[in-house]
């Protein structure tokens, strides 16, 4: 038994020092010369069944896996953009409505110039529920400077006057508000008239204009400076109606106004003074009113 | 001769040399144990004066084509690695299983040694200490990878 033993392992070991020196060989073969080349190539030709055979659920479970990334990815990536969708809209959202008050403001502005006048924006806060009684609150009151009678007007027209004030708002009547009166003229014909509030926010009235005046439709209505409120010349009204009445010493007259006074955001406070005169007709105004 | 037996071998071997070049992830690929050693050991062990050295050298010759490494490299690794085993087959048949994986464990470490040695320089396999977890896993798998060819050289009276 021990004999046998050794033997075999003295063959064992043989064979394992032979093949390993043909191992080595091999390696140093390989490595410098290119003959291998072909050996490598041929017994890769005789395992690529095997290698396909035994790749192949290993391959369908990565494309499986890859297919539910790209899936979950996607999924993720939808979120994202839908996300960011929803940012973008509220953004554009907000870009125009800045883009438009960037417009009245400018156009504030040019009215502003163009007047000459010292002027102060405000911003509207509050309206009046009354249908009957058409007022606003804006963000200046008589801390800013803003007195009862001041003259209030936007890049359109005329809006309204300053009824009454507090430290910090103040409250403006608007020309559609039946206790205004404003005198005018008809910008073409200088036939001169009052207008007045309806209550109808749309519409007004043209009074006292003598029959046989010369007035039509579309005809723009402008300040006459008379009530020493508005200043000259400013836009109040279109014609919107003439009926000639036979028996009537006036026309019945409506317009509307230019502003459109539901819509208002920002108006511009006139002061009554022209720019560098501070004892203009505005301290007239301001003792003279109520 | 049981042409029968060869057969199952040759296909475990096969499959073996399949599962080491199997396409798998990169996780998995730094944790796949050397399938090709442990069936190979198996056999040597259950069968030393049948499935010997030559197997071994001709599987090691394989697994240099399919792992695409220096033609001989794993030939000689598993032509030593073989001859540890046969040498003392007859001791290593009475351990139990885990102290089999212990010296599966060792086996698979020289070898994953012997390679860095060898080819470490050519394709920069930085040596760390991961590279020796295949080793680890190898060791792990033995146990499993024992039970089933026993199964099947029992099945079919091998050797």
């Amino acid at each position: 038994m021990g004999f046998h033993s050794a033997a075999r392992h003295s063959r064992t070991g043989l064979s394992a020092l032979v093949l390993g020196v043909l191992a080595l060989l091999l390696m140093g073969a390989d490595s410098h010369f290119a003959w291998t080349r072909y050996v490598r190539g041929s017994i890769l030709t005789a395992l690529y069944p095997i290698q396909r055979v035994a790749g192949t659920p290993f391959q369908l479970a990565e494309t499986l896996q890859q297919e539910v990334q790209r899936h979950i990815r996607v999924y993720q990536e939808n979120e994202r953009l839908r996300q960011r969708v929803q940012r973008l809209r509220l953004q554009t959202q907000e870009l125009q409505a800045l883009h438009r008050e960037n417009r009245r403001l400018r156009e504030l502005l040019n009215e502003a110039e163009r007047l000459d006048r010292q002027v102060a924006a405000a911003q509207v806060i509050a309206e009046s529920p009354d249908p009957f009684h058409h007022t606003l609150t804006v963000t200046r009151g008589g801390s800013h400077g803003s007195y009862t009678g001041q003259p209030v007007i936007n890049a359109d027209g005329i809006v309204g006057q300053v009824t009454a004030t507090s430290p910090l708002t103040s409250q403006i009547i608007l020309i559609t508000d039946p206790n205004s009166a404003i005198p005018v003229l008809v910008r073409d014909s200088r036939v001169r008239g009052i207008l007045t509030g309806t209550g109808d926010r749309d519409l007004l009235k043209l009074r006292y204009v003598p029959n046989s005046s010369n007035v039509s439709v579309g005809d723009v209505l402008v300040t006459s400076g008379m009530g020493q409120v508005f200043p000259k010349g400013l836009k109040a009204g279109r014609v919107d109606q003439v009926v000639r009445e036979p028996h009537s010493p006036f026309l019945e007259v409506t317009a509307r106004p230019t502003v459109p006074v539901s819509k208002l955001e920002d108006v511009l406070l006139l002061e009554q003074e022209a720019r560098g005169d501070p004892n203009g007709t505005g301290s007239v105004a301001r003792n003279g009113a109520p | 001769m049981n042409w029968g037996g060869h057969l199952v071998v040759a296909l475990t071997l096969a499959i073996a040399l399949g599962l080491s070049s199997a396409p798998v992830g990169e996780p998995v690929a730094l944790l796949w144990p050397d399938w090709v050693l442990l069936t190979l050991a198996y056999w040597c062990l259950a069968a030393p004066h049948r499935y010997g050295l030559t197997l071994a050298f001709v599987t090691g010759l394989l697994q240099d084509v399919t792992a695409a490494t220096l033609l001989g490299l794993h030939a000689l690794i598993y032509v030593l690695a073989m001859y540890v085993l046969i040498a003392n087959h007859l001791r290593l048949r009475l351990m139990p299983l885990w102290m089999q994986s212990m010296v599966i464990l060792g086996l698979a470490g020289l070898s994953v040694l012997l390679q860095f040695w060898v080819e470490g320089p050519a394709t920069d396999l930085s040596a760390n200490l991961w590279a020796l977890v295949p080793a680890v896993t190898t060791a792990l798998f033995w146990a499993p990878i024992f039970l089933c060819l026993r199964y099947l050289r029992l099945h079919f009276a091998i050797a």
